[in-house]
């Protein structure tokens, strides 16, 4: 029993953490249907420099912020020099630019800070916490980790329902024509959507590295992993991002645990393959008709 | 070039709001617009009629600049605005409701009346009170304002497009087919409100209608396209009264 | 067909010319075509798969890596003559194959690359979770001879080279044939606008499937000459990236295009060795050395599909065009029509609905 609620916990902390990058790639793909692969990397990229920000200011707190304002740097950035150029064109264009987007990143971030593998601080204690003698599974860190990824998903929700700046996201998602015949500067908020996304990496980025340590290839399973849970979810669907990071944390958690964990990843494949069969576009899936 | 083109500066002294000026436009290789020169006097409707294919819905999108013009100009009062980008254009006051579906299902009423403003500078009471003034003008509307667009009928949803293109406070309003898919009854009603909006507010108001007919009745003055050029261009009245060119070119 | 000894032709020629280079060139060189001549092998299915039936497969390196696995463990445990082994691993991938078509049959999109993506990065892990059977991380060691009658002297690289290429040839051939069937023609159909192909009386499942099937095969045999060509098949060799490298060099060379196979597999093969070339000539070594070929790929990748957005294929079918003006017809074969939304700009009015729930 004790087992199963230390997997259920952990599973809960990873899957905030596919939960994140699969948000990001919903972000993007709502707003301008595309695959972002970069996304993994993008995310690695942010953490070297928070790292490098924490060696310097001794500043766990610096590093965080400064690693969340980057991505929201990177974000925008990627979105106006490398991907704009795609619009109108081909649509696996787009994929193979983003996934030329990611070498060049784990490229560039093997040249600026080595190919080795670093160590990144959490941001509590991670030793393990007790509930009366009993060991949960997870630390302080985890329980930040899983609050962090909750508040920001809830902060956006927010923003996105109850700002004018959100229902100019949502109008450019939904119909970008009537967004722009009404005065919304659509590419401007295609920047934004990019970078928002950048933030939401960045976030999972420094929330997971402890974990895996930091290394040009080391936010690529993750990437995958929220790949699938922004599938499973349903591209389409936010709340399907969150759903389905949880959904797959978990599984993956009790199917390592009490079965096997090389076989992990063809557990979440099972997984995949099941939902998809159900519901082909995703369990939140919606199958309305869009104008293009 | 088209045979009976309408001068420039239109027929009856008004002067015109918007005046097209030899236009060219089109999608790829396709050439929809072939030197399209049309007119559109202050305050008054001008309806937009033509077959098919007739070049009537790529006029009004290149006007909006969804479609960049290849040549010509597009005049709004001496301002030439041919090629400024959609989000531009909107702002110098020419609002375009589109064909078909102009509301965002997934947004509620309100939403897609707050979208109409977006063009806006002006701070939150100005913005309240305008959106009030369209709901007292649409009760349907207001009675739905929270709900999501996509519970509105066909009518409702009519107005609720034009409500928000109105909320963009335009000088010029570019409508494309308000009526169609709307029951007889409800495209009446639609009509109506075109009349009054042009009589009250002084709208000039681009009618492009497949339905040649009510169009006819509801307009000022009537330019007929076909595969890219004008072809007539007169005053309604005379247009209807035109037999041969309506089987011709307008099917009644 | 009329067009059948024109494509052996052209497959004859080529042959001589691997053969002419794989004697002047040295061994890395003859390594280097038998390593271009498997992706060719590979690539070219998945160019059909994608680009001819509309299904994006980020999972072809799984494939890959059962074709490479049936080899190895046939040629150890039976000890069979190589192309009964081709045989057996083209065999083993068609069920394969068979099997994830039927499965992907109602995705598309985003979904079909999720899980095919996934795929790709799970079928590997079998090996390690079955260490005994599969090698584990160290994997199988294939052993591969050049056979006797070409004498003791004939280096093997030189007979890598000879067999790649002959596989690569023969697959190319048959997709080429493939590609102007009506097998071709439904798969266009299909990709194109399903419900159409479907009112046309077309299967469409049983298309796609069959989609998944050849490009399966292709990429079974292309995991066969990997096996060979570098004796050893590990989990290792079959990471994500050898998946994205397969779809990268298709979309690079030009999508649909079996000449662009050949140059999207001459851009992953060769860029990254050159590039690494040139840094390693100026004495740049450690990790800045060892990452500047790989940020320097990545923009030539970004370079590439922003200067030519129908690949390198399309680009060169223009230059051609260009040279030879416009009475020439233009046979660039476009990728499916979906672009991604851009608002306005030159779109036709007629509204294109873009459903999402299908099936």
């Amino acid at each position: 029993m004790v087992e199963f609620l230390q997997f259920t916990l952990s599973g809960v902390v990873f899957g905030m953490i596919y939960a994140a990058i699969a948000l990001s790639l919903v972000l993007i793909w709502r707003g301008t249907r595309l695959l972002n692969f970069a996304q993994g990397g993008m995310a690695m990229l942010t953490t070297y420099v928070a790292i490098e920000v924490i060696y310097k200011t001794n500043s766990y707190w610096a590093g965080f912020v400064v690693a969340l304002a980057a991505g929201l740097i990177l974000g925008a950035v990627s979105e106006l020099t490398v991907v704009r150029p795609t619009v109108g064109k081909p649509e696996l264009n787009s994929v193979i630019v983003t996934i030329g987007l990611l070498i060049l990143i784990e490229g560039l971030a093997g040249i600026f800070f080595g190919g080795g593998y670093r160590s990144f601080p959490a941001a509590f204690s991670v030793t393990g916490l007790r509930v009366g003698g009993t060991p949960l599974g997870v630390s302080r860190s985890d329980v930040f980790t899983t609050a962090a990824v909750l508040a920001t998903t809830l902060i956006l929700a927010l923003l996105f329902r109850y700002t004018t700046a959100g229902l100019r996201m949502r109008a450019a998602a939904f119909n970008a024509t009537i967004a722009q015949l009404s005065g919304i500067r659509v590419a401007r908020v295609l920047t934004v959507g990019w970078a928002l996304a950048g933030l939401l990496g960045a976030l999972a980025g420094v929330l997971v590295s402890p974990s895996t340590f930091l290394y040009p290839n080391s936010m690529d399973a993750i990437f995958v992993l929220g790949f699938t849970a922004a599938v499973i979810g349903g591209l389409d669907s936010p709340a399907g991002a969150v759903v389905g990071g949880l959904l797959l944390g978990l599984a993956l958690s009790y199917a390592g645990g009490y079965w096997n964990s090389s076989l992990t990843s063809l557990v979440a494949l099972g997984i995949l393959v099941a939902v998809l069969m159900i519901r082909p576009n995703g369990l939140f899936a919606s199958a309305r008709m869009r104008r293009v | 070039m088209s045979a009976e083109a309408a001068e420039p500066g239109a027929a009856d002294g008004h002067s015109a709001a918007l005046l097209v000026d030899g236009l060219v436009a089109g999608y790829g290789e396709v050439t929809a617009l072939d030197g399209v020169t049309v007119s559109a006097q202050a305050g008054g409707i001008t309806a937009v009629l033509g077959a098919n294919g007739a070049g009537k819905t790529t006029l009004l999108r290149t006007v909006s600049g969804l479609v960049k013009p290849r040549r010509g100009r597009i005049l709004l009062a001496d301002q030439n605005v041919a090629g400024r980008s959609p989000e531009q254009i909107v702002r110098t006051g020419i609002a375009h409701v589109p064909e078909g579906q102009g509301v965002i299902p997934e947004l509620t009423v309100e939403e897609n009346l707050r979208i109409g403003m977006m063009s806006w500078r002006g701070n939150r009471s100005a913005r309240t009170a305008a959106m009030e003034e369209e709901y007292t003008r649409f009760k349907p509307l207001a009675d739905r304002r929270r709900k999501l667009a996509s519970t509105l009928s066909g009518g409702e949803r009519q107005m609720l497009v034009i409500a928000r293109a109105l909320l963009a406070r335009p000088r010029v309003l570019l409508l494309d087919e308000p009526s169609l898919g709307l029951a007889p009854r409800v495209m009446a009603q639609v009509m109506d409100l075109i009349v009054r909006l042009s009589r009250e507010r002084g709208l000039t108001i681009v009618l492009v209608e497949q339905n040649a007919r009510s169009a006819l009745a509801v307009a000022d003055h009537g330019v007929v396209l076909n595969l890219g050029r004008v072809v007539a261009s007169a005053d309604a009245a005379t247009l209807a009264a035109d037999v041969a060119l309506r089987h011709h070119y307008l099917g009644f | 067909m009329r067009t059948l000894p024109r494509r052996l032709a052209v497959a004859i020629i080529v042959a001589a010319i691997v053969v002419f280079l794989s004697i002047k060139l040295n061994a890395f060189r003859d390594f280097q075509i038998a390593e271009i001549a498997t992706e060719v092998t590979a690539v070219a299915g998945l160019t059909v798969l994608t680009g001819l039936s509309g299904q994006i497969s980020l999972g072809n390196g799984a494939f890959m890596a059962i074709g490479a696995y049936a080899t190895a463990l046939v040629l150890i445990h039976l000890n069979w003559p190589f192309y009964l082994v081709l045989v057996i691993a083209a065999a083993v991938t068609a069920v394969a194959g068979a099997v994830v078509g039927v499965a992907a049959a109602r995705l598309r999109g985003p979904y079909l690359a999720g899980a095919t993506l996934l795929l790709g990065v799970s079928l590997p892990s079998l090996a390690l979770a079955y260490p005994g059977f599969f090698g584990g991380e160290q994997g199988l060691n294939v052993v591969f001879n050049t056979p006797a009658f070409l004498g003791v002297n004939f280096p093997l690289t030189r007979w890598q080279a000879w067999v790649s290429s002959l596989v690569a040839l023969i697959v190319l051939v048959l997709l080429a044939n493939l590609d102007r069937s009506r097998i071709g023609r439904n798969w266009r159909a299909v990709r194109d606008n399903d419900v159409a192909a479907a009112l046309d009386g077309i299967n469409v499942a049983a298309a796609r499937v069959r989609a998944f099937v050849v490009s399966a095969v292709c990429a079974g045999l292309a995991g066969a000459l990997l096996a060979i060509v570098t004796g050893l098949v590990a989990p290792g060799g079959f990471t994500i990236t050898l998946s994205i490298a397969l779809l990268t060099a298709a979309v690079i060379g030009g999508l649909g295009s079996l000449a662009g196979a050949l140059w999207g597999s001459l851009v992953i093969v060769l860029v990254p060795v050159y590039v690494t070339d040139v840094a390693t000539s100026h004495g740049l070594s450690s990790s800045v050395g060892a990452n500047i070929p790989i940020a320097a790929y990545g923009v030539v990748l970004i370079l590439v599909m922003l200067v030519f957005p129908h690949g390198i294929q399309g680009g060169l079918l223009r230059l051609i065009s260009a040279f030879t003006g416009p009475g020439q017809k233009s046979r660039i074969r476009r990728t499916a029509p979906t672009r991604h939304v851009t608002p306005s700009a030159d779109q036709a009015p007629a509204s294109q609905h873009e459903k999402e729930g299908t099936s």
